[in-house]
């Protein structure tokens, strides 16, 4: 029997908790036929073939029924979840250690292995398992000192000459390799280019579920299960997600989400190198060359400071004002849509549900009005600062600091005040 | 010659119509329009340029959703894709990526089951509604066929190998991959066209085959909600951001100064 989910007419008051409540907005508010003695005007409609049966709606109609004097309503939906038998399951006591992927580029580690690490060491710790981390690339060896002074009690090292540049196939057969042989309780990688494009490969050949861009991450002390909660809608929704019968649980976890590990001096861990073998791997995927961006730019997504333009900026040598404060601030310059799509600024600086997500320390949004989309990509950021014509304007009024003025007046005030104040 | 694309597409709710409910501070569900995912346009007008560039070329689309998302199977015949399959089952509700990725891998199989090899298939690189961009590297993996995502162009393209730009964090990679493969494409690779008048007729005249699970020889046990590794355990909505501070003064100079204050008390200065 397939799963089942409906709503007894007779107790549904039309109220919308439920359509509020549904995490893929599944279900609908329709005009309800008129029958006499039912004062209500709408009914839910629940369309079964989208609907994932995470019981939301369910929690939200009951949670009303006990609230309410009226026994007569609510308690509306039903739903009866499918037994799926035969499913093999794995034996979840035979997967140790919370994992994690050290990203490498150019020979360098990125700082996100620093932040897994951290939440790593929370997470072992409510399991009272060890913390590793994995390494691969070409000559990468050296930074083992490196993972292990800020919290990795092993690391596994996979050195090989064809492993230099990230070739997604390649580092999914060295990493899956490793896990069917070592078998991790939780692997975590981070939510970068790298680490979203192989990490769900990975899963699909370890066979388990993996969560993408998680921002919170918990285990649950007496399930001991990864409760990993992401955003969806552009961030207008949060969901926790579980992976029950697979191991290791997987996620992806959004950059900048947590603190970095600090560095502990004389941290004493295992070294384990770990032993490919190359030839069953399939090559058929080479890395040609890599082309540096042009210029000093700093990657948006890693930058603690950021200050953005948007339409109000008017034109490419409108950012000249933006750039400016972004170097006064020792930030990064990113955009709204409008201005990538005007060919003012590249696309790879758009923020927002077709661009990138950033989470700074500090986000400045020049001339930017905030549509949704945008706010999809930047609402997470500590401190919003916004400087808009428009005082009624969205991103005004959701940021911590906002400016009503012309950015073309404030923005070189705000540099000269801070040049001014450092001495310049 | 030419050769044969797979663009995998899902009908998700319109990005345009996307509200936030001024008095709940929620997201406005009631009335949601329902559209091709954005990234997914890129990847139809990617395949159909490659067409353009590769006579003999055939586009094929394929979609695993509800009835309803063969209006986006269509849309996609009227942009230029010469074919479309409709993967629809009750079965198929509530799929993880790891399920959704599998049950498209089935769909590409009875595709080359039914019209011969595929040589590429194209995906966008996330969706708007799930952003996990699983999916692509997913069906790659059960192809077992290499991969390579947020694709932002294809420098070149015949039977044997593709040759693309990967938009990293700090710049562009150039890779070489033989085909049969997989990519995933990032939004700055082109602009989507819209559809003539010759598109919109070829799409209206189309004839979508509906597959189901027994259609594409699908595990039971791999489909849908219940074969999906994860679950939703909760959704709830983010706690709303406090109204801030608007920083007043009579001139520009006298805003920045307060602002920088402000900024210097938090120590971001």
């Amino acid at each position: 029997m397939p799963n089942t989910i409906f709503v007894t007419k007779s107790r549904c008051t039309g109220c919308t908790s439920c359509a509020k409540a549904c995490p893929v907005s599944c279900i609908d508010m329709v005009d309800r036929p008129k029958e006499p003695g039912v004062p209500w005007r709408k009914l839910a409609i629940i369309d079964e073939a989208k609907c994932i049966f995470c019981n939301a709606c369910v929690e939200v109609c009951d949670k009303l029924a006990e609230k309410s004097k009226n026994k007569n309503v609510f308690h509306a939906i039903t739903m009866v979840k499918e037994k799926v038998e035969g499913k093999t399951t794995v034996d979840v006591s035979l997967y140790k250690n919370v994992w994690i992927y050290a990203e490498m580029r150019h020979g360098k580690l990125v700082p996100t292995a620093f932040e897994l690490l951290g939440l790593a060491k929370t997470l072992a710790g409510t399991l009272g398992e060890k913390v590793a981390a994995v390494i691969i690339g070409k000559d990468v060896a050296r930074h083992c000192d490196e993972l292990i002074a800020h919290g990795a009690d092993i690391v596994y090292v996979i050195d090989h000459p064809t492993l230099e540049n990230f070739v997604d196939e390649l580092y999914t057969q060295a990493l899956t390799d490793l896990i069917v042989k070592e078998k991790p309780n939780k692997l975590l990688l981070p939510a970068s280019t790298i680490g979203r494009s192989f990490g769900s490969r990975v899963a699909i050949a370890a066979n388990t579920g993996i969560t993408a861009d998680a921002t919170e991450l918990s285990i649950d002390p007496t399930t001991r299960m990864l409760h990993a909660t992401r955003p969806s809608f552009g961030g207008n929704l949060m969901a926790t997600i579980l992976c029950e019968k697979h191991r290791p649980e997987m996620a992806t976890v959004r950059p900048m989400a947590f603190p970095r590990s600090p560095r502990e001096e004389g941290r004493k861990g295992q070294v384990v190198s770990v032993a490919v073998d190359s030839a069953r791997w399939k090559q058929r995927t080479r890395f040609v060359r890599f082309e540096a961006e042009k210029g000093d730019a700093q990657d948006i997504t890693s930058a603690e400071i950021i200050v953005a333009g948007g339409r109000g900026v008017g034109s490419a040598d409108g950012f000249k004002p933006v750039e400016e404060l972004a170097k006064a601030l020792n930030g990064t310059v990113a955009s709204s849509r409008a201005a990538v799509d005007a060919g003012w600024i590249p696309y790879r600086t758009q923020v927002g549900l077709t661009g990138r997500t950033v989470r700074p320390k500090l986000y400045v949004a020049a001339g930017i009005s905030g549509q949704i989309q945008h706010l999809a990509g930047m609402s997470s950021s500590e401190v919003i600062v916004s400087i808009n014509k428009d005082p009624e304007c969205p991103l005004n009024k959701m940021a911590t600091l906002s400016i009503d003025g012309d950015l073309f007046e404030v923005l070189p005030a705000i540099t000269a005040e801070i040049n001014r104040r450092r001495g310049h | 010659m030419g050769i044969h694309i797979v663009v995998c597409i899902k009908q998700t709710p319109a990005t345009s119509n996307i509200q936030i409910d001024p008095v709940t501070g929620t997201l406005k569900r009631e009335g949601m329009a329902a559209a091709i995912n954005p990234f997914d346009e890129y990847g139809i007008e990617e395949a159909v340029r490659i067409k353009e560039r590769l006579p003999g070329t055939t586009v094929s689309v394929i979609t695993m959703g509800p009835p309803q998302a063969e209006e986006s199977l269509r849309e996609a015949i009227a942009r230029g894709a010469d074919q479309a399959f409709h993967l629809t089952s009750r079965a198929f509700a509530g799929a993880d990526t790891w399920a959704t990725s599998y049950t498209l891998f089935k769909g590409i199989q009875k595709i080359m089951k039914e019209k011969g090899p595929v040589h590429l298939v194209i995906c966008g690189k996330q969706t708007n509604d799930g952003d996990t961009g699983h999916v692509g590297p997913g069906i790659a993996a059960w192809l077992d066929w290499p991969n390579i995502a947020y694709v932002k162009k294809v420098e070149s393209v015949d039977e044997k190998e593709i040759v693309v730009h990967r938009m990293m964090e700090d710049g562009v990679d150039v890779l070489e991959m033989d085909l049969p493969a997989v990519i995933a494409v990032v939004k700055e690779i082109n602009e989507p066209r819209v559809a003539g008048l010759k598109g919109k007729m070829a799409a209206k005249k189309a004839v979508i085959p509906k597959w189901n699970e027994a259609d594409i020889e699908a595990d039971k046990k791999s489909i849908g909600l219940g074969g999906s590794p994860t679950i939703v355990s909760k959704s709830f909505n983010p706690p709303p951001r406090k109204g801030g501070v608007k920083i007043d003064g009579a001139t520009a100079q006298d805003k920045a100064k307060a602002l920088v204050d402000k900024l210097q008390e938090m120590k971001l200065i």
